[in-house]
């Protein structure tokens, strides 16, 4: 398991298998209904649900393989602060909006930050 | 089943993940992830808003 991601990966991973349900349901719904512009709009949901299927699980994908940034809202401006694809707890990062610095933490299996100037 | 109940049916699933992906719009911290959230909660939206003019249009 990616140290740092536990809840996310828990997270994305839920929604991956209700994604897969919903396809299934909607595929399987396509073929029963009798109204024309429902059908129609069954098959517009699988496609619907197969984009979110993807797009799901190349995030997940891209945590595992260490390609995904680990990155912030900044508590203070609002701008997006960035420790990198691959950090380890104590790194240090500045917000380049503001310029406040921020500590890696991890609490529970889960990358979080604190203020540190 | 008949076309109104399916269309329930999936309304109920459309709702169910608009729900699921609201309530972590709000939780989740990374920039990246609340956007890619924020996007399949509106697209859940629009299915749920068809499908509620779908099920008028057929009677229910």
């Amino acid at each position: 398991m990616r140290s740092g991601f536990a809840e996310i990966l828990k997270t994305l991973n839920l929604n991956l298998e209700m994604e897969k349900n919903a396809l299934r349901v909607y595929r399987d719904f396509a073929e029963r209904v009798k109204d024309e512009g429902l059908k129609d709009f069954f098959i517009k949901l699988a496609k619907a649900e197969s984009g979110h299927i993807n797009a799901i699980g190349n995030v997940i994908r891209m945590i595992i393989e260490k390609t995904f940034d680990v990155s912030f809202f900044c508590p203070v401006c609002g701008w997006r602060i960035n420790f990198g694809r691959d950090p380890k707890v104590g790194d240090v990062t500045r917000c380049r909006m503001c310029g406040v610095s921020f500590e890696l933490t991890e609490e529970n299996g889960d990358f979080d930050f604190k203020r540190i100037s | 089943m008949s076309d109104i109940e399916i269309a329930k049916e999936a309304l109920k699933l459309e709702e169910e993940a608009e729900k699921r992906y609201r309530v972590q719009e709000h939780l989740l911290k990374d920039p990246f992830l609340v956007a890619l959230v924020e996007g399949l909660r509106r697209n859940e939206e629009e299915h749920g808003n068809f499908l509620r003019e779908a099920i008028r249009r057929l009677g229910g």
